[in-house]
Order: C-alpha cells, then sequence, then structure tokens
C-alpha cells in the first residue's frame, strides 16, 4: 500500500484553536461547486430572475427617499438623495445577508452535518461568496442610476473616482465582519435559541445605529467616537467616498478601530464556531 | 506488523439526558462556575448516560470489522465519533489515512440539480476532488444504471435510481476506511448484493471497512472479525462465528436485552399501547429462545394500553435470516372492545408446528387496530428465534421450512 496520506486523531477537548484550515485548503472544489451551485439555481424556476434583487433595491431606496428625504426631511449629505439611498442599501444588504448566513450556519446545515464530515466553514463561506452575485447586480443598478443622474445633471460631481479599486477591500471587510458576528449568534444559539430570536431585533437596531439612511455628518460632533465603535460606521461611510465621491467617517479615525473590531470579531466568531460545530449535532 | 490504521483508545462519549432548557442551563451555569474554581453543585450524576464507555479496539489494514450489539449499546454514537460528526468526551481514537462514512445515503443530494452535478457535488462533500471524479464518473455511472437520466434533475428520479445512484458515488469513494452505517438496508435485493459484491471487492482492494448492521447475515459475508457492544462497553472482539453466537444465544443477554428494549420509549409506533412483556416459552411455560425442531413454540405477551384505544389485533411476522421475506405471518384480533388507559391484556400465540428448518429467525411483533392503526412496532429488536437440531437427529435441512412428505412411484422402467 502507498504512503497513507494523512493522519487523523480524535480525542476529547481539542485546543481552540485547532481550525482544521489544512482540510478546507483539500475541500476547495467543493467551495467550487457549492458556489456555482448558488449561482446556478438562484434564479431558477422564476420568471423575473434577478430582476427582482434590482426592483428591490430600487423600491428600497424610492421608499427612503421619500419617508426619510422627503418626509423626515434628512440630510443626505450633498449627495443626490435616491442616489445616496441606494449606495447606504448596497452596502448594507451585503453585510445583511452574509450575517444571516452566518448566524443559521449550524442550523441550516444540520442534515449535512450531522451525517457526513466536511469543513463546516465551507458552506458559510460558500453562501458569503455566493451573495456577491446580488451583490453586484446592485452595483450595476448603481452605476446605471449615476450615469442617468449625469446625463440630467451635466455638471454634477457626483460619482466614484479612482479610489474605486479599494472597493473590495471594503467588499471584504463587510463579508468578514458579517460571518464573524453571523457565526457568534449560530453558535451561541445552537443549545439555547433564545440568541436567535434575538439577532433579527439585533439586525434592526445595528441599521439605524448605522449610517445607512442618514449621513454620520448629520450626528452631533460630540457623539461621533461612540459610532466610530461600530465598524460598520467606516464600512458604509466608505461605500458612499469610493461610490459618491465623499463622505465624512471614512478617514482612518473610523477606519482603524473599524478593522481592529472587525478582525477582533471575526476571530471570536470563527474560534467559537468552529468548537460549537465539534459536537453540536448532539443539542439539536 | 505494521500500526493499525484505526487505533481506539479509552474512548468514551457522556450525554447529559433530559430537555434543554433552564434546568439544563443552571447546570451549564454550575459547570463554568466549577471551572472558575467555585463552590458549586456538581451536576446530578443521574442526568448522565454514558453512551459509550472506555471502549478500545483497533483494525489492521485490509480488515472488515463488523460492530454488532443491541439498539442503544452505542454503535452508531462510536460510528459518528469515527466519522467526526461529534467529539467523544474522553479518550482518543487514531485514524492512519483518509477517511469516507456512510452514515446515510444521498446526504447532500440536491434535488434542483442533475444526476451528473450530483455526482460531482457528492461526491466532493466525501472529500474526492475533480480530477478523481472524472476518472470514476464513467463506472458510477454504469454502476447505478441511471443511464441516459445523468442530464435530468434528480427530483424527477424514481425513488430507486436515486437510491443507486446515491449509492454508487459511495461506492466509488477511494478512501483508506470506509465506514458504513446500515445504509445497505435500502434498494432491492439485487441491488443490495450487488453493493455486497462491492463491499467485498474493496477489502480484497486493501481498503478498510468498519461496518454496522443488523443484518447478521451480511455480517457474516463481509467480516471476517467482529465486536460486540453492549450498553456502550465493548463485550468481546473476535472472530464473527464465535461472537456472533455469543450474540445471539447467550439467554442472559437475551432477558437484558429484553427488558431494556421493553423499557425504551424510543421505539416506533404511535405509543397508544405498548407491548409491556414478550417471552418466547415452550409448552411447559419454560422461557427460552432456542427451540428444537418441530417443537411448538408459545409467544406470551402482555400489553398495555396508554391511551384509550378501540380495539387490538396483534401480528406476529417470522422473517428469513436477511429479513427480506416473512416466511410465517399470524395476526390475532385480541379484542374488538375499547381497553382504557392502564388496562392490561395478557395472551399468548402458540405455533404447534412451526416447520422451521434450524436457523436464526428475526421476529418482527405488531400491535394496533384491526384497520393497521399502529400502536407499537418492535422490529428486530427482540433476540431472533433460534431452530437447532435434536442432539439425535442429524440430517442435512434444506429450504427454509420442514415438511413431511410421502412418496408414491407410479411407473419405473
Amino acid at each position: 500500500m502507498s504512503q497513507k496520506t494523512q493522519k487523523v486523531i480524535i480525542k476529547a477537548n481539542r485546543s481552540l484553536w485547532d481550525l482544521e484550515l489544512k482540510d478546507f485548503f483539500k475541500y476547495k472544489d467543493l467551495l467550487y461547486l457549492l458556489v456555482r451551485r448558488d449561482f446556478v439555481t438562484s434564479y431558477k424556476q422564476t420568471i423575473l430572475g434577478p430582476i427582482w434583487v434590482i426592483l428591490q433595491a430600487l423600491m428600497g431606496s424610492a421608499v427612503f427617499t421619500v419617508v426619510f428625504g422627503n418626509i423626515a426631511g434628512l440630510s443626505t449629505d450633498g449627495h443626490p438623495a435616491f442616489l445616496f439611498y441606494l449606495c447606504g442599501t448596497l452596502a448594507w444588504q451585503y453585510f445583511g445577508s452574509v450575517f444571516g448566513v452566518g448566524s443559521n450556519a449550524l442550523q441550516s446545515n444540520l442534515n449535512l452535518f450531522a451525517k457526513v464530515y466536511f469543513p463546516r466553514l465551507i458552506p458559510p463561506i460558500g453562501q458569503a461568496i455566493s451573495s456577491l452575485l446580488n451583490f453586484l447586480i446592485q452595483l450595476i443598478v448603481l452605476f446605471i442610476a449615476l450615469g442617468i443622474y449625469h446625463s440630467t445633471n451635466p455638471d454634477a460631481v457626483v460619482g466614484p473616482r479612482g479610489e474605486v479599486l479599494l472597493l473590495p477591500l471594503l467588499v471584504f471587510q463587510s463579508a468578514l465582519l458579517g460571518l464573524g458576528m453571523g457565526f457568534i449568534i449560530s453558535a451561541a444559539s445552537v443549545k439555547y435559541r433564545d440568541l436567535g430570536r434575538l439577532a433579527g431585533m439585533f439586525t434592526q437596531f445595528l441599521m439605524y445605529a448605522t449610517p445607512v439612511i442618514y449621513p454620520i455628518s448629520e450626528i452631533p460632533e460630540r457623539y461621533r467616537p461612540l459610532l466610530a465603535w461600530n465598524p460598520l460606521t467606516f464600512i458604509v461611510e466608505s461605500y458612499r467616498h469610493l461610490l459618491l465621491g465623499h463622505s465624512t467617517a471614512s478617514t482612518l479615525e473610523y477606519g482603524i478601530p473599524s478593522v481592529i473590531i472587525t478582525f477582533i470579531i471575526f476571530l471570536f466568531g470563527l474560534v467559537l464556531y468552529n468548537k460549537t460545530q465539534r459536537s453540536y449535532v448532539d443539542y439539536v | 506488523m505494521s500500526n493499525p490504521i484505526i487505533e481506539v483508545e479509552n474512548l468514551s462519549k457522556r450525554y447529559r439526558l433530559g430537555s434543554i432548557g433552564v434546568g439544563s442551563f443552571l447546570d451549564d451555569l454550575r459547570a463554568l462556575g466549577r471551572k472558575l474554581k467555585l463552590p458549586c453543585k456538581k451536576t446530578d450524576p443521574d442526568k448522565e448516560f454514558l453512551a459509550l464507555d472506555n471502549v478500545s479496539f483497533s483494525v489492521s489494514e485490509g480488515e472488515a470489522f463488523g460492530i454488532i450489539g443491541h439498539n442503544g449499546a452505542g454503535k452508531s454514537t462510536l460510528l459518528k465519533i469515527l466519522s467526526r460528526i461529534t467529539e467523544p468526551t474522553g479518550g482518543q481514537a487514531i485514524i492512519r489515512g483518509k477517511v469516507s462514512s456512510l452514515l446515510e445515503v444521498g446526504t447532500g443530494f440536491n434535488e434542483e440539480m442533475t444526476g451528473r452535478e450530483n455526482i460531482y457535488l457528492n461526491g466532493s462533500i466525501y472529500g474526492l476532488n475533480r480530477n478523481e471524479i472524472d476518472e470514476q464518473f464513467e463506472s458510477i455511472v454504469e454502476f447505478a444504471h441511471v443511464g441516459k437520466f445523468i442530464d435530468t434533475p434528480v427530483k424527477r428520479y424514481s425513488s430507486g435510481m436515486f437510491v443507486r445512484l446515491a449509492f454508487a458515488v459511495a461506492a466509488h469513494l477511494k478512501p483508506d476506511v470506509l465506514i458504513v452505517d446500515e445504509v445497505l438496508a435500502v434498494g432491492d435485493l439485487g441491488f443490495q448484493k450487488k453493493c455486497m459484491q462491492k463491499m467485498q471487492n474493496v477489502t480484497t482492494g486493501g481498503m478498510t471497512i468498519l461496518f454496522v448492521s443488523h443484518n447478521l447475515q451480511m455480517i457474516r459475508q463481509l467480516c471476517p472479525k467482529c465486536m460486540l457492544l453492549e450498553k456502550g462497553k465493548v463485550i468481546s472482539i473476535g472472530k464473527t462465528s464465535d461472537i456472533l453466537s455469543q450474540y445471539v444465544t447467550s439467554k442472559k443477554k437475551y432477558l437484558s436485552c429484553l427488558e431494556q428494549e421493553m423499557q425504551s420509549e424510543r421505539r416506533r409506533g404511535t405509543g397508544l399501547a405498548r407491548f409491556s412483556k414478550i417471552s418466547y416459552q415452550n409448552t411447559e411455560g419454560q422461557e427460552k429462545t432456542k427451540f428444537f425442531l418441530q417443537e411448538p413454540i408459545c409467544f406470551s405477551f402482555e400489553i398495555v394500553a396508554k391511551e384509550e384505544i378501540a380495539s387490538l389485533m396483534v401480528i406476529i411476522e417470522i422473517k428469513t435470516e436477511n429479513e427480506q421475506e416473512k416466511i410465517i405471518c399470524a395476526s390475532h384480533e385480541i379484542t374488538s372492545r375499547p381497553l382504557k388507559p392502564k388496562d392490561r391484556v395478557q395472551f399468548s400465540i402458540t405455533f404447534d408446528k412451526p416447520n422451521l428448518s434450524p436457523g436464526s429467525y428475526p421476529i418482527y411483533f405488531w400491535a394496533g387496530t384491526s384497520d393497521h392503526f399502529h400502536f407499537d412496532i418492535l422490529d428486530n429488536l427482540l433476540p431472533p428465534l433460534e431452530i437447532g437440531v435434536p442432539p439425535k437427529d442429524s440430517g442435512t435441512f434444506r429450504g427454509l421450512v420442514q415438511t413431511s412428505s410421502s412418496l408414491a412411484i407410479h411407473s419405473l422402467p
């Protein structure tokens, strides 16, 4: 017989840092297939297909424009209201969908995880990647909306500049943050489902604590350091900076705590998720 | 000899009994408190249950190793731990090689996807990479017999095709260790045979198999060596024929198993009424599991109604050793009057001339109403019926049933 390729040691109380990353890379074909499956099946048996994603973004932004812009009269930081909200939703929705994927990772894959071993990180990471499809569609909608706006207002200064190339980094950060927070919720609600219920409420609260429907420049100066603790403040404001041209909280002052907190949350979520998956099938 | 490919040392698994809620939350808090060296009460040991208790064994390369034991003996827990689905609470296991485990057929199949896509997805869930699947693809399709349906979504497959395809993928994995749990109980007889053959081929090819089944025939066919588990402990390890006879005939085990099964609330059926006692007796009322050829067999029962039931009917089925066919099926209506909760009914059913050949016969007990609404099903949970040869009689017995026949010659040149 050939030299055995691997040796598995199964024992109690493994180290928290045993993240099974070696296995993760061995299963990269599975990751690829899962992402491809999501791409292929996401619009099966719908007539309008991706148009729903477009409609959702347009409708949401239109409602925000009317309710918060026109009726409540909130400032939009000098950006055209519709573009401002469209950009906010774009940023928020990708984070939100990744957070949703993460916070259900152990629960929605139970049937699979209870029957066969493969690295438990693959399904949520795969879904975080396939969520990019909707994100890209929305991004295109935003660019089209920008184009239309420019053709009707030729002197407008709104729009992306060269810095827009940094966008992937920002997307990556929102994915890490969404997965990290999601993993914490998913792991914590395995045994006691109460937390799963809290997650929904928490997302809503978080959206209002993040400058999605208002710019941070609307917040009195002395409260802003408080908002800097919310890593999403920097993320959402930076989307606006990169895609619309300017914003307030896209500076290092917000960026450094945001990136550090993102990494801490992601690492904590990763370790907790990994620790929980080892025997969670006993509890659910 | 080199190191064994599977080495299990003092493996234990402890479960907490009872439901998860405020009570278990308090227990968790206390456990946390003890970790922080606070004076906290210990968890009540009655609330804990050892599914595996210091299990040790080793399997060498290329061996087919069977695991048998009554329900609740810890077989599935052991396989789950070795498949890395859950963690042990003590001890360790070392597996030197790549492991694939089939705890269920068709795990991860996606209804919307075609057969072809599912082969790739399922294969990669089991850890194959794309090249390996490419190489095996043709023979998977051939083994599964799905032919031109390969590009049709599997939701349009018949259940037989689905199972065949799922097993075909599993059978073409090339792990060093294959862990199999009862999955062969699916599909038709012909396909099962094909699967068994495939499994036998792979062991001759050097693959190690860990096999759990209630089907003793399959264990006998496939595994030269096996292990008997009971209540989480290893009772014995050795040559399959020795272990099987130990498993089947020991009366002490039979009784303890019977008691345990009778108390088990997890068994099938709606539970409106339950068998509370079943014994196999001879005409003198002596309890035994082994009967001689042509000896009358009497099954004595007690059934307790848990809720109000309209009527009561009982069915006994005696099956062939591989549980595929019924040899005898006897049904009796016990009463057509309603029973109240806690009513007890005692009765017995006797086969005066069972006519069965020597061998071991799984038995199935069913209780329900005459319109086939079932209360309780004991599906091969009790030990099989053993028919032996009387000491003075030694002939060869062919066929399942022995009936006397007479010869009359009408012409002979």
